[in-house]
C-alpha cells in the first residue's frame, strides 16, 4: 500500500504544479490584452474613475509575479474577482451554472464510454469483417464530425421533423438527451478506435488462449478477461479525451442554449469580460486535471500490477 | 501489409536511387489500395479545385447581398440555395474553402514550427530542459485545443490571423509530445550515438540526424491534425469568435444560419457538410498515410 | 492394440498472406493411445505446436486461416464440432499446458480465481468447494503454501510456480488427454526437472494420455513412450522411443540427435543439421528436407517426389526415399558414439 500512496502523491504534486502553471498563464495573458486591459475590461462606456478602480482592483499596476501571487491568494480564499460585465462575483456565477455543465459532461462521457466500448469490442471480435469496417467508418466519421453541426442536425431531425425531443433549454429530463448524445459522439469515436486496437491486441495474447482452452464461453473470454485487460489504455484515452469533451461542451451548450459555464464563457469572451473568462477557464482546466487523477486511481482498481510501480 | 522502410539512415547513403523509387512506388500502391484513403484524398482534391477555380466555376459573388433573393431553396439557379442575405451558398462554400484549407495548413505549420523543435530538444537533451518543456506541455494540455484557442481569441481578438494563431497553438502540445517521443527513441540509435561520440555539436546532430529521421512521423501526424485545427477554427467561427462575416468562412456561415434552422434548414446543412467532408478527408488521408509510412503511429 | 484416445488424420493448416500461402501443417496423421506419453519433436517452425493447437481450434481465428482434415476424439471430429460442443471438451477432456507461463496467466486476476474458473466452466460449484478443490490442486503440484498462493496474483509468482499453476489448471477436471506445449522451455534448467516430475505425477494421478511437444530430444528420451518427429509441417518419422533412438531411419531424426550435446562427434552424422528450417511459405519441392540432407547427395528423386510415411518395421515408420541406407550406417555410427560417451 505504500507504493500506492507514493504513486498518488507524485500525481497530486504534478497536478498542483500544472494548476499553478494554468493560473500563471491566465494572469500573464492579461499583459497581452490589446491597449489598456483595465479599459478593455471596464468596457467602452466606463468612466475614467471606473477604469482606475478596476485597474487597482485587478492589481494591474503591479508586476506579473505580484499579480500571480495575488491571484493565488484570492483563489485560496475562494475569490476569483468580479465580473466586468455584471459586477457579480465570478465564483458565485460559476457555482450557479457549473452543475448544468457537470451534468452534461458526465452524461456525454457516459454516452461516449458505453457506446465507444461496445462498438470497439464488436469491431475487435469481428476483425476484418463487415461489422468491423462499419465501426471503422463510424469511428472516423465521429472524429470528423463538427459537434455544432451534429447538434443542429439532431435538432432538425428529432425536434423539428419528428417533434420527439425539446429543442433547447434545460427544463426537463428529455432536454438532456440531444445535448448528451451530441457531446458524446466524438468521445465515442475516439474510445471505439482505441478499444478496437487494444482489444485486438489482447485477444491475441497467450492468456486468452489459456482461457479458451479451459472451455469457458466466448462471452467470458471477451468481457471478463480481454476487456478487463484492455481497460488501462482505454481509461487513459477516456481521461485524455475529457479535455476535448469540455471544449465540445462549450459548443454544445451554445447550440442547445444550455445554461452552463460553457455558454457563459462564450458570452464573456464576446463581452471582453476577462475576469469571468479567467475563472471559467481555470475551472475547466481543474476539471480536466481532477478527471485524470480519478482515471489514475482507477488504474489501481483495474490492474493489480500498477500498485507495484509506485 | 507491406511495410516500407522509411527514412534512409543518417549514416551512409547505401540505398540506390532506383531502390528508393521502387519503395516509394510500392508505398503509393499500398496507399491506393486503401479505398478510404483514396476517397479522402479525392474529397480534398475536389474542395481544393472548387476553392482555386471558384471564379471560373460560379458567377455569383460570395459576399454580394441581394435581399430580394434571400432564403431561396436549392434550385437550378442556386444549386444549394441562398442565405438570409440572398448570397449564393454554393459560391460561399467554394470561396470559403480557401479560408478553411489555408487556416488548416497554416495553423498546423505553426504548431509544427513551435512544437517540433521544443519536443526534439526536450527528448534529446533530457534533464531539466526536458522537465521544463514537459511541464509547459502539460499545462497546455490541461486547457485542451479548443479552450486554449478560445482563451487566445479572448486575448488577441477575432479575425483570420487570430484564428490561425489560436487553432495552431491549440495543438502545439500534441506536437511536443510526438517530437519528444521520436527524439527519445532516436537518441538510442547507433548513428546518433556515434555522432555524439565523435563530438559533433549537439545542435548539428539534432538537425542532421534526429530531425531528418523524424520527418515521416511528423508529416503523418501533421496531416492527422489538420482536420482537428479545421474543426477548432470553424468552431470559433460558429461562436462568432472566428473569421468575421461577411467573409464566407464555413463555421461563421453555420453560426449565422443556425438562427434559421426552422424554416431554412439547408442554410446550415451545407456549410456543416463542407466542414465535415474536409475534416473527414484529412483524417482518412492521414490514416492512409500513417498505414503506409509509419504503422507504428497506429493508435 | 487398444483404440486410440485421439486420431489425427490428414490434418493441414494453412495461413494465406497477401502474396503467399504458409503451409504450417501438411497432411499430418498420427494417433494417441490411452495412458501413453507421446513426444512430438521438431525444430521451431516444424508445425508441432500448430498441429496441437489447431485440433483444439485455438489458433487465432481469421479468414486467412484454413484447417482441413480430421481429429477424432471420443467418436467426434473436433474439427467439425460446433463451438458449444467443442467448449465442453476443452479443459474437461483435453487440457492444454502452454509454453510460456509468464504470459499465459491473465495478469489481472488472482491465480486461484483462474484455477476455479477452469473447474467452474464444467463443474459449477459453490465458492467454498471451488476454493477447496483449487487449493488441493495447488498442493498437488507442489506449491508450498497453497492456501495463501491461491489468493496471489500471477506477478507475485515465480516462473516455476506459474507453470505449476498451469499444470494444476490442466489436470483440474481429470482430462483424458493433456497437451503440454514446450512446458519447460521458458524455465531455468534446475526448475525444468521439477516441473517434468510434477507433470508426470499429475498425469499418473489422472491417468491421462500426455502429448509432449518439445524440441528437446533429451526430454523425449526421459518422458515419452512413442515419438512423432516433424519437419516443415510433415511427419517424417514415428515409432516407439527405444526404436527411434536406437535405429533412426530418417536423416533429420539423426541430425536432431546430432544436435544433442555429445562428446567426440566428428563423424558426419553426429553434428548439427546444416542450414536452417525452410520458410513455410516456400517449402522445397519433393522431400522438404532435401536441401539440408546429407543422405540425399543430390539424387533426383529427393527433389521431385514427396516420400510417403512408410512402415520400416512394426509401428516404426519413416518418410525417406533412402531409409534402407540408414539401417547399417546409422546403427554403426550411433554405436560408436555411445562407446565414446
Amino acid at each position: 500500500m505504500r507504493g500506492l500512496s507514493t504513486y498518488l502523491m507524485g500525481r497530486l504534486v504534478a497536478a498542483v504544479i500544472t494548476l499553478l502553471g494554468v493560473s500563471f498563464v491566465l494572469v500573464a495573458l492579461i499583459q497581452f490584452l490589446p491597449g489598456d486591459p483595465a479599459r478593455v475590461i471596464a468596457g467602452l462606456r466606463a468612466t475614467p474613475e471606473q477604469v482606475a478602480r478596476i485597474r487597482q482592483q485587478m492589481g494591474l499596476d503591479e508586476s506579473v509575479p505580484v499579480q500571480f501571487w495575488r491571484f493565488l491568494e484570492h483563489l485560496f480564499h475562494g475569490n476569483m474577482g468580479t465580473s466586468a460585465r455584471t459586477g457579480d462575483s465570478v465564483v458565485s456565477e460559476i457555482t450557479a451554472r457549473l452543475p448544468f455543465t457537470l451534468e452534461l459532461a458526465i452524461l456525454g462521457t457516459l454516452v461516449g464510454v458505453v457506446a465507444g466500448i461496445t462498438l470497439g469490442v464488436i469491431a475487435a471480435t469481428h476483425k476484418d469483417r463487415l461489422l468491423d469496417s462499419f465501426v471503422s467508418m463510424v469511428g472516423v466519421m465521429g472524429i470528423s464530425m463538427p459537434v455544432y453541426w451534429l447538434g443542429i442536425l439532431l435538432i432538425m431531425l428529432f425536434s423539428v421533423k419528428l417533434q420527439m425531443l425539446p429543442v433547447s433549454g434545460a427544463a426537463t429530463l428529455s432536454s438532456l438527451v440531444l445535448p448528451s448524445v451530441t457531446l458524446g459522439v466524438f468521445s465515442m469515436a475516439i474510445i471505439a478506435r482505441m478499444t478496437r486496437s487494444t482489444m485486438i491486441d489482447e485477444l491475441g495474447q497467450d492468456y486468452v488462449r489459456t482461457v479458451r482452452a479451459k472451455g469457458v464461453v466466448e462471452r467470458v473470454v471477451v468481457y471478463r478477461h480481454a476487456l478487463r485487460n484492455a481497460f488501462v489504455p482505454i481509461l487513459t484515452v477516456i481521461g485524455l479525451q475529457f479535455g476535448t469533451l469540455l471544449g465540445g461542451a462549450v459548443l454544445t451548450e451554445t447550440v442547445f442554449a444550455w445554461p452552463g459555464i460553457g455558454r457563459l464563457l462564450v458570452d464573456s469572451i464576446s463581452a471582453r469580460d476577462y475576469p469571468m473568462v479567467q475563472g471559467i477557464v481555470f475551472v475547466f482546466a481543474a476539471m480536466f486535471i481532477v478527471v485524470n487523477i480519478i482515471t489514475d486511481l482507477l488504474y489501481t482498481v483495474v490492474d493489480p500490477r500498477v500498485r507495484l510501480y509506485g | 501489409m507491406a511495410e516500407i522502410a522509411v527514412p534512409e539512415s543518417g549514416g551512409g547513403g547505401g540505398d540506390s536511387l532506383a531502390r528508393r523509387e521502387r519503395a516509394q512506388l510500392r508505398g503509393l500502391r499500398t496507399l491506393l489500395r486503401n479505398k478510404a484513403a483514396v476517397f479522402g484524398i479525392l474529397v480534398l482534391l475536389l474542395f481544393a479545385v472548387l476553392a482555386a477555380a471558384a471564379p471560373l466555376l460560379t458567377s455569383y459573388d460570395p459576399t454580394e447581398q441581394s435581399l430580394s433573393d434571400a432564403f431561396l431553396k436549392p434550385s437550378g439557379a442556386h444549386l444549394l440555395g441562398t442565405d438570409n442575405l440572398g448570397r449564393d451558398i454554393l459560391a460561399r462554400i467554394m470561396y470559403g474553402g480557401r479560408y478553411t484549407l489555408m487556416i488548416g495548413v497554416l495553423a498546423v505549420s505553426l504548431a509544427t514550427a513551435i512544437g517540433v523543435p521544443l519536443g526534439l530538444i526536450s527528448g534529446y537533451l533530457g534533464g531539466w530542459v526536458d522537465m521544463v518543456i514537459q511541464r509547459i506541455a502539460d499545462i497546455m494540455l490541461a486547457f485542451n485545443p479548443f479552450l486554449l484557442a478560445l482563451l487566445l481569441v479572448a486575448v488577441i481578438g477575432v479575425g483570420l490571423k487570430s484564428v490561425i494563431i489560436a487553432a495552431g497553438f491549440g495543438v502545439v502540445p500534441q506536437f511536443i509530445r510526438l517530437a519528444r517521443g521520436q527524439a527519445l527513441s532516436l537518441r538510442e540509435e547507433v548513428y546518433v550515438q556515434a555522432a555524439d561520440a565523435f563530438g559533433s555539436k549537439r545542435m548539428t546532430t539534432l538537425r542532421r540526424h534526429i530531425l531528418r529521421n523524424s520527418l515521416t512521423p511528423i508529416v503523418v501526424f501533421a496531416t492527422l491534425n489538420i482536420g482537428l485545427t479545421v474543426l477548432v477554427a470553424a468552431g470559433l467561427g460558429f461562436l462568432g469568435l472566428g473569421v468575421q462575416s461577411p467573409t464566407p468562412e464555413w463555421g461563421t456561415m453555420l453560426g449565422e444560419a443556425r438562427e434559421y434552422i426552422f424554416y431554412a434548414s439547408y442554410t446550415s446543412t451545407f456549410p456543416g457538410l463542407a466542414i465535415f467532408l474536409v475534416v473527414l478527408g484529412f483524417n482518412l488521408a492521414g490514416d492512409g498515410l500513417r498505414d503506409v509510412l509509419d504503422p507504428s503511429l497506429r493508435a | 492394440m487398444t483404440e486410440p484416445v485421439m486420431s489425427i488424420q490428414d490434418l493441414s493448416v494453412r495461413f494465406r498472406t497477401h502474396d503467399s500461402v504458409v503451409r504450417a501443417v501438411d497432411k499430418v496423421s498420427f494417433d494417441v493411445y490411452p495412458g501413453e506419453t507421446l513426444g512430438v519433436v521438431g525444430e521451431s517452425g516444424s508445425g508441432k505446436s500448430v498441429t496441437m493447437l489447431s485440433i483444439l481450434r485455438l489458433l487465432q481465428e481469421s479468414k486467412r486461416l484454413e484447417t482441413s482434415g480430421h481429429a477424432w476424439f471420443d467418436g467426434q471430429d473436433l474439427l467439425a464440432l460446433r463451438q458449444k460442443d467443442l467448449r465442453a471438451i476443452r479443459g474437461r477432456d483435453i487440457a492444454l499446458v502452454p509454453q510460456d507461463p509468464m504470459t499465459c496467466l491473465d495478469p489481472v486476476f488472482k491465480v486461484g480465481n483462474q484455477l476455479s474458473e477452469a473447474i467452474k466452466a464444467h463443474f459449477p460449484g459453490s465458492r467454498g468447494s471451488l476454493r477447496r478443490k483449487g487449493v488441493e490442486l495447488l498442493d498437488l503440484v507442489g506449491l508450498p503454501q497453497p492456501d495463501r498462493q491461491y489468493d496471489q496474483y500471477p506477478h507475485e509468482y515465480s516462473g516455476g510456480m506459474r507453470q505449476r499453476a498451469m499444470i494444476a489448471m490442466g489436470v483440474a477436471n481429470d482430462p483424458k488427454l493433456i497437451i503440454a506445449d514446450e512446458p519447460t522451455t521458458a524455465l531455468d534448467v534446475t526448475i525444468q526437472a521439477q516441473i517434468m516430475d510434477v507433470l508426470r505425477e499429475a498425469q499418473r494421478e489422472s491417468n491421462a494420455s500426455l502429448v509432449l511437444i518439445t524440441h528437446d530430444l533429451g526430454l523425449i528420451a526421459e518422458m515419452a513412450d512413442r515419438v512423432v518427429v516433424m519437419y516443415a509441417g510433415h511427419v517424417v518419422e514415428t515409432g516407439d522411443v527405444a526404436t527411434i533412438f536406437a535405429h533412426p531411419r530418417h536423416p533429420y531424426t539423426l541430425g536432431l540427435m546430432g544436435s544433442l550435446p555429445q562428446t567426440g562427434g566428428d563423424e558426419k552424422w553426429l553434428r548439427p543439421i546444416p542450414g536452417s528450417p525452410p520458410n513455410l511459405a516456400a517449402v522445397p519441392s519433393g522431400c522438404p528436407f532435401h536441401p539440408r540432407c546429407l543422405l540425399s547427395k543430390g539424387r533426383e528423386i529427393c527433389r521431385t517426389d514427396l516420400p510417403a510415411l512408410d512402415t520400416v518395421e512394426g509401428s516404426h515408420r519413416s518418410a525417406c526415399h533412402f531409409k534402407e541406407e540408414l539401417a547399417d550406417e546409422a546403427a554403426q555410427l550411433l554405436a560408436q558414439a555411445e562407446q565414446i560417451t
